[in-house]
């Protein structure tokens, strides 16, 4: 159902590292939750769609009036950023 | 005068009547929660100068005459998830273990602009994922009712601490059953809102198709004040909807409550069982009406909200990349930065739930799971449209069991999931759902039953609550 190597494709897709020693665990967990959400595949669902359903609201639209585009000050968030350089957040080169 | 047991109505009162200050008011809460809380752990920080400096704000207020609402000087307590501009919000993960919020949350603005007091943050299942408060970063919370046991969760810190009298009411979260299970548990009212009832811009998101914020209180009638301070549209969330309830909807005489046959099967504690029938024929001595009613899909609904929720679980979460906010871990290249950050912040459970929506959402897959589960989902919904054709309320037990002992479900996250086996229906179905006390167990533990009603609905929930409540009193 789930291989040992989808677990490595998708922690890579999660962006979370999952150490050699906690690969077994967690396949063994999701295995088990899989095949409990398996059982879904009894009900007839064949006439429905799978449109997300909500409020039943659509087009919430707001005035075209000018407003700060934050609710903080821009210095209060790059202040909770880990590195910035002026008014840039500072990250790692992104081609390596 | 004893302050210590007030529920929010009467506290107003005493407050109203200058028989007491905020102040005194306050004071009596922090005493409290330094007598009781090393034992209980409900709060992750408390802010008691803070709360003593707003209190003093208010009794000015109240002396210089002003009339003030019945939220004002009331001591709250607020989940860790929700925003308070310059106080930490950690969800209780190492993510944000450092995190200061801001700005306020649009709950937390309402609330502060009706004077309400915030007296702390409170302990959770890590950002909200988890039925006792155990997957807390910092530690677990304990049941005030017997230490040795869980509190529920995931707004176990706010359920304790309301039960405890560590604050007069309190904010939790509810995604699968966060707020009714805790409440549950600890022996309080947790009410569930409709969903687009109470804005979220502020709430450090879960799973968005889901999540409502709600009050967990001592009585329905702090319930209802809560609410009625939080609710209503707002423009930084746009699911939130202009829709009024309708109080006192109509005599308990015309009331009549759906009982699903689905519900009171297997794997139901036999005390759970007969408590919530003790409170169903409290109600039909008020003259409520009682009818069975079938909610079909009723089985399918964990599964279904154990694929819609990881799923956005896993695209919310994504933000925590250690680049804007919260942890990070350095290193030379950037995809380094995400993962390491990513493994560090995380605990086992939010990890695991990342990588199970990641997979029902993958190319392949989709189809199969989260396309399926949309399907199903509407299905429970229509199950409940029908239903309510011929009824006003359903009734059902809150969770399967009383609380249970900390540790005994920690290493099967399987049976920590089916403790949402009777809440997960309200929150795919989008309606308002209360939990409410009804005794305890032979070991004296509470025991809560659930009432759900239409979408927009909460009137009928106040008032059979505030029936009930009485009638239970006598």
């Amino acid at each position: 159902m789930i291989s040992k190597s989808d677990i490595k494709k998708l922690a890579h897709l999660a962006r979370i590292d999952i150490p050699e020693a906690e690969e077994e665990p967690l396949h063994h967990d999701l295995e088990r939750i899989l095949a409990y959400v398996g059982e879904l595949q009894k009900v007839d669902t064949e006439m429905l769609d799978a449109r997300a359903r909500g409020t039943g609201l659509k087009n919430v639209m707001q005035p075209d009036a000018k407003k700060p585009a934050l609710p903080s000050d821009p210095a209060e968030l790059l202040a909770a950023a880990p590195d910035h350089d002026g008014r840039y957040v500072r990250v790692r080169s992104v081609w390596s | 005068m004893e302050l210590e047991n007030l529920t929010i109505a009467e506290a107003h009162k005493l407050l109203a009547s200058r028989a007491i200050s905020a102040r005194e008011l306050v004071a009596q809460t922090c005493k409290t929660i330094r007598e009781k809380d090393p034992a209980i752990h409900g709060y992750l920080e408390v802010y008691e100068n803070e709360a003593l400096a707003d209190a003093s704000r208010i009794d000015k207020k109240i002396a210089e005459g002003e009339s003030l609402g019945t939220l004002a000087g009331i001591p709250l307590a607020i989940k860790d998830n929700i925003l308070v501009r310059g106080n930490m919000a950690s969800a209780a993960s190492r993510m944000l273990a450092a995190y200061t919020a801001a700005y306020d949350a649009t709950v937390i603005q309402r609330l502060r602009a009706a004077g309400a007091i915030f007296v702390g943050r409170t302990n959770m299942d890590e950002f909200a994922m988890g039925s006792s408060t155990e997957n807390s970063a910092f530690g677990p919370t304990k049941n005030p009712h017997d230490t040795s046991r869980v509190p529920g969760g995931s707004s176990g810190g706010s359920a304790a601490a309301v039960a405890a009298h560590e604050c007069v009411g309190a904010l939790g979260s509810d995604t699968g059953g966060s707020i009714r299970q805790p409440a549950s548990f600890c022996g309080v009212v947790g009410l569930k809102p409709t969903y687009g009832s109470v804005s979220r811009s502020g709430l450090i998101a879960m799973a968005s198709s889901l999540d409502q914020i709600g009050p967990i209180t001592k009585t329905v009638e702090d319930s209802e004040i809560l609410f009625d301070a939080i609710r209503g549209v707002d423009p930084l969330d746009s699911t939130t909807v202009d829709r009024a309830y309708l109080k006192d909807p109509k005599p308990m005489e015309h009331m009549v409550i759906g009982i699903p046959k689905e519900y009171f099967v297997g794997g139901l504690d036999p005390q759970v069982k007969e408590k919530v029938q003790d409170a169903l024929r409290t109600l039909q001595g008020l003259g409520v009406k009682t009818k069975e009613v079938s909610l079909p899909h009723a089985e399918y609904a964990l599964a279904t909200y154990y694929i819609i929720m990881p799923a956005e679980v896993s695209a919310n979460l994504a933000r925590f990349d250690g680049i804007r906010y919260g942890l990070s871990k350095d290193a030379e290249k950037l995809f380094e930065v995400y993962a390491g950050t990513r493994h560090a912040g995380f605990g086992a459970e939010v990890r695991r739930r990342i990588i199970l929506g990641t997979y029902v959402l993958s190319a392949g897959y989709y189809d199969a799971y989260y396309a399926k589960a949309q399907k199903v989902r509407a299905l429970i919904k229509q199950d409940f449209d029908t239903a309510f054709e011929t009824v006003d309320a359903i009734i059902s037990p809150t969770a399967p069991t009383p609380a249970f002992k900390l540790g005994e479900k920690t290493s099967d996250p399987l049976a920590m999931y089916l403790e949402d086996i009777y809440t997960v229906t309200a929150n795919l179905a989008g309606i308002p759902a209360i939990s409410i006390p009804c005794g305890l167990s032979h070991d004296n533990l509470p025991i809560g039953f659930q009432l759900m009603a239409r979408e927009f609905d909460e009137g009928t929930l106040f008032a059979i609550g505030k029936a009930y409540e009485q009638s239970a009193k006598k």
